[in-house]
Formats: structure tokens, C-alpha cells, sequence
């Protein structure tokens, strides 16, 4: 009972956390007892043995790819639902929450009896219907020119002459505005932050630019989807040329803070480049640099891959200190 | 008084990305840190960092300041890394190590694997020692392996672990104690060379 005592002594003692008085009675107990002391020095031994196989800090490139990952999936579930999901998602909650259970069940009986008369009335050929439908649908698609995309084939090896295809039948809209009105700032900003096609990203960034340049159009919306952009996205062209738009736009916080994350995040030399060029236009335009600002171009003057990087971080910063 | 965390948390449940971005990039490291003491392994990091703050993004409009954010996020942190290991220990097949398992005899087998015959004496031991070490650690249940990393690899006071954990200082102390002589059991052979 008293080893026992001293050996949770022992431990305590290991980690530091011993009391003054207790480390005392502890070591004048060492000096006399034999077991404690052997038990001990095993205790000393395992300690700096997990202290020399610590695993090591993981690296920023972790970190910066798991904030990136982070981002990504917020954005993803914040993105509104499709029309689909809107559906299922009010059938849910329809169908499965309180008193629509009840509702359910009888829902649920209503489409088994409709499957039943399917099934088992051989007055209609199934095969008939279903080529009805398929005609109704393919005259639609016509007469309202919808545009056929997307075509997969689900069962590609059929070999009976049944063919299965699936479609996204698309309509087409074409719509003129000034680059002023809401509507136009409203679909440029979305084209840039809901589609996934950076072919599709890259044609609205070069018609923003055009037009910013043209109009001296600098919306919030638009800016706050290629801060976003030039964050998050996963193609490094993207995220290159977003960046050079935001380049354009007058300078303020929120722009600066996206270069900084930039510099800090984005694995792409290129852009990080990019990103220090442009921190240093904020830098000479308000003349001074704020603490994070610093304290970033410090971690980079340090750890960047980029030698370039490096020196253009520890030049701006001898620059400030010089001024 | 109303701390910075406090404004960023408001500014956040608000709809502020940008405050909730500052907030994980104040916090995210020691996450990361945890989690891959934890688990030394760098996917299983970065899966619990994504759990870890994708649940606190879900949760943070339930925010209601009873205790500082802190420890509201090393709570899910702790809590999301213990699941995480009865789900891996659940689901995963036995590992290398568990199959070449713990006896003297064994040993030698396995750092010839692990080290290969160009590595000195000094090296096999200490590639043997580090596979010994995970392999009793994994052995350990996962709130005691919890408190063990945290004081023994990030080195937190007993105090905060307990805080960290929702636990008493007590219950945390039990666990180290246990899970210190069961290391010390498991490594016994390994650490008097």
C-alpha cells in the first residue's frame, strides 16, 4: 500500500506535477527504499523512451491541405439544394417526422396497390407503356428544344436490343444585361463558384476582366466569389487567374486577407509569387504593415520552398523597417 | 468582458465566414497536433481534423458561451479522436505487428522486416522499439490511450487533460497510472536493454 502510494508519487514527480512538500518526502523515500528506486528508474526510462519516439509535428503542408479540405467541404454543404434534393428532402420530412408517419404508411399503400394494378393487369403491355413514355418525353424535348447532354449508358454490354440511356436534357437561355445590373453580378458570381469546369470558371474570369476593365465595375458579390475562388478552388490556373482579377479591384482588408492566405496556403509556387507581389503593392500604397502581415512574411522569409519567395519576404520586410 | 473568441463566435453564428476562418486557424494546429499524437498517422489526422471542425462548424449557432471555446473544441477534438479508434479498432484487420506479436523471439523477425539488412544494430532497435511503442499504445483503451498522448507526446497538465476530456482529475490520473504500467509491462523487455 505505501509502494503504491510512492509510485503514483513517482509518476507525478515524471510529469512535474508533484507538489514541493511531496517531492521531498518522495526522494527521501528513494534514498532508503531499494524497489521504489529500481521502479523508479524504469519510469524514467519509459518516459524518455516515448519522449525520443514523440512522433513528429505534422508539417504545414498538412495543415494547409486539411484547412483547404475544410473549405471545400463547407462550401459543399452550403450550396443550395437542387431542385431533386429539395423534393426528397421535403418527402423526408413529409413521410418520416411526426404525424406525417401515419401519412406514410397510407402513401406507402397507395403506391404498393398502384404497383399491384401495374404488375398484374395484362390488359397493358408494360414494355408498350414505357416506349409511350419514352416517345412523350423525346417529343417535349422537341417541341420545347431542349438540348440532350450528358448521355450515359448504364448497361452497355446489353446484347438483347434493349438500350438503356440516360440524359440531362438542358434548355439553353440566353440573357443580355449591363455589367451593372443585379442579374448579370448574380449569374457571374455563381458561374464562378457553382460550376466545376474550370474551362467554364476561366471564360467567366476573363469576361469580369474585360468588363472591369471596360466599365470599372468592381461588385462586392463578384469580388467575395473570387476571394472565394481564389481560396478554395482545386485547379491552380483557376485560382491563378482569380487572383490577378482581384489584383484589379481596389485594395481593402478583405483583399489583403486573401492574398496572406494565399501566401500561407496555396502549394502553387506561382500564385504564392503572385500573391507576394500584390501584398507588396497593398504595403506601399498604405504605407505601413500590420502584424499579421508580418508575422506571415516572417514565416515565409523562413520556411517558403520558393528561394525567390523567401527573399522577396525578407526584402519587404527590411523595406518597411528601413521607411 | 468579451474575449476576441467571443466576437469572432458572434460574427461567426452571424453568417461570417471569415470570423469562423480566423477561429479555426487560431485553434487548428494544437487539432492537428492531438489528433496525429494520437493516432501517428498523418490520413487519420487530417480525417479526424475534418470531423473535428466540420462538426464544430454544424454546432458553433448552438454556441451558448457556457464554457470558453477552447475547451469546447479540445472536447469534440478528444471525443472525435476516441471514436475514431474504437471505429479503426472495430473495422481494422489486425496489423503487422499484432500478427508478429510481443515475444523476444519474435523480435528479431520483425526488425529484419521493418529495418532491412543494410540498417545498423542501433537502428533496428529503435525502428523495433517505435512499432513496440504504437503497438502497446494501440493495445490501450482509447480514453486511456486519450490521456496518455496528451500528457505523455503534447505534453498537457493534468488539470487541462481533465478539462480537455469532461473528466475528473482523478479519473484522469487513474488512467495515466494504468496506462503507464501497462506500457511499462508491454515495453519491459525492449527498455531494459
Amino acid at each position: 500500500m505505501k509502494h503504491e502510494k510512492f509510485n503514483e508519487m513517482m509518476q507525478l514527480s515524471i510529469y512535474g506535477e508533484l507538489t514541493h512538500d511531496k517531492e521531498i518526502e518522495l526522494q527521501n523515500h528513494l534514498l532508503e527504499c531499494e524497489e521504489c528506486n529500481t521502479e523508479y528508474a524504469g519510469l524514467r526510462q519509459l518516459y524518455s523512451a516515448l519522449a525520443e519516439n514523440r512522433p513528429a509535428e505534422p508539417g504545414e503542408r498538412i495543415l494547409n491541405a486539411s484547412r483547404n479540405d475544410l473549405l471545400r467541404n463547407i462550401r459543399q454543404i452550403e450550396r443550395k439544394p437542387s431542385t431533386t434534393e429539395f423534393i426528397s428532402g421535403w418527402l423526408k420530412d413529409k413521410l418520416f417526422t411526426g404525424y406525417g408517419f401515419a401519412f406514410g404508411g397510407v402513401f406507402t399503400l397507395l403506391i404498393g396497390m398502384f404497383a399491384g394494378y401495374l404488375i398484374f393487369n395484362q390488359q397493358r403491355d408494360i414494355r408498350e407503356l414505357a416506349q409511350q413514355t419514352k416517345m412523350i418525353e423525346l417529343d417535349n424535348l422537341d417541341n420545347e428544344n431542349l438540348q440532350i447532354a450528358n448521355v450515359r449508358f448504364p448497361d452497355r454490354f446489353n446484347t438483347d436490343g434493349e438500350i438503356e440511356i440516360q440524359f440531362d436534357a438542358v434548355k439553353p437561355v440566353t440573357y443580355k444585361g449591363n455589367v451593372n445590373d443585379e442579374m448579370t453580378k448574380r449569374i457571374l458570381a455563381a458561374a464562378l463558384v457553382s460550376t466545376s469546369n474550370p474551362g467554364v470558371k476561366l471564360r467567366t474570369i476573363s469576361t469580369i476582366a474585360s468588363q472591369t476593365e471596360n466599365n470599372n465595375s468592381f461588385d462586392p458579390k463578384v469580388k467575395r466569389s473570387l476571394i472565394e475562388t481564389v481560396k478554395t478552388d482545386e485547379n491552380p490556373g483557376v485560382r491563378r487567374e482569380a487572383l490577378n482579377l482581384l489584383m484589379r479591384y481596389p485594395p481593402d482588408e478583405l483583399s489583403r486577407d486573401a492574398y496572406l492566405y494565399v501566401l500561407s496556403n496555396d502549394n502553387n509556387s506561382g500564385n504564392r509569387i503572385l500573391a507576394i507581389n500584390a501584398l507588396s503593392t497593398l504595403h506601399f500604397e498604405q504605407n505601413k504593415l500590420d502584424e499579421k502581415t508580418r508575422s506571415i512574411l516572417n514565416n515565409m522569409a523562413e520556411t517558403d520552398d520558393n528561394d525567390f519567395i523567401k527573399i522577396r519576404a525578407a526584402s519587404l520586410l527590411k523595406e518597411v523597417d528601413l521607411q | 468582458m468579451i474575449t476576441d473568441d467571443n466576437q469572432l463566435i458572434l460574427q461567426a453564428q452571424k453568417g461570417s465566414m471569415e470570423a469562423f476562418e480566423k477561429l479555426v486557424y487560431k485553434y487548428d494546429r494544437h487539432v492537428l497536433n492531438i489528433a496525429h499524437s494520437f493516432r501517428n498517422n498523418e490520413d487519420d489526422a487530417k480525417d479526424i481534423y475534418q470531423e473535428v471542425f466540420m462538426r464544430v462548424y454544424k454546432g458553433l449557432q448552438n454556441f451558448r458561451f457556457r464554457s470558453e471555446f477552447s475547451t469546447w473544441l479540445y472536447r469534440i477534438t478528444t471525443n472525435v479522436c476516441i471514436t475514431f479508434q474504437t471505429r479503426k479498432k472495430r473495422h481494422s484487420h489486425d496489423s503487422i505487428d499484432r500478427e508478429i506479436g510481443f515475444d523476444e523471439s519474435d523480435s528479431a523477425k520483425m526488425s529484419d522486416m521493418i529495418a532491412g539488412d543494410s540498417s545498423t544494430d542501433e537502428d533496428i532497435f529503435r525502428s523495433e522499439l517505435a512499432a513496440q511503442i504504437n503497438t502497446a499504445l494501440d493495445k490501450l483503451p482509447p480514453q486511456q490511450k486519450m490521456a496518455f498522448t496528451l500528457k505523455y507526446y503534447d505534453g498537457y497538465k493534468i488539470k487541462e487533460i481533465a478539462e480537455m476530456m469532461n473528466c475528473a482529475e482523478g479519473t484522469i490520473k487513474r488512467y495515466l497510472f494504468t496506462a503507464t504500467n501497462k506500457m511499462k509491462f508491454d515495453l519491459k523487455n525492449l527498455i531494459e536493454k
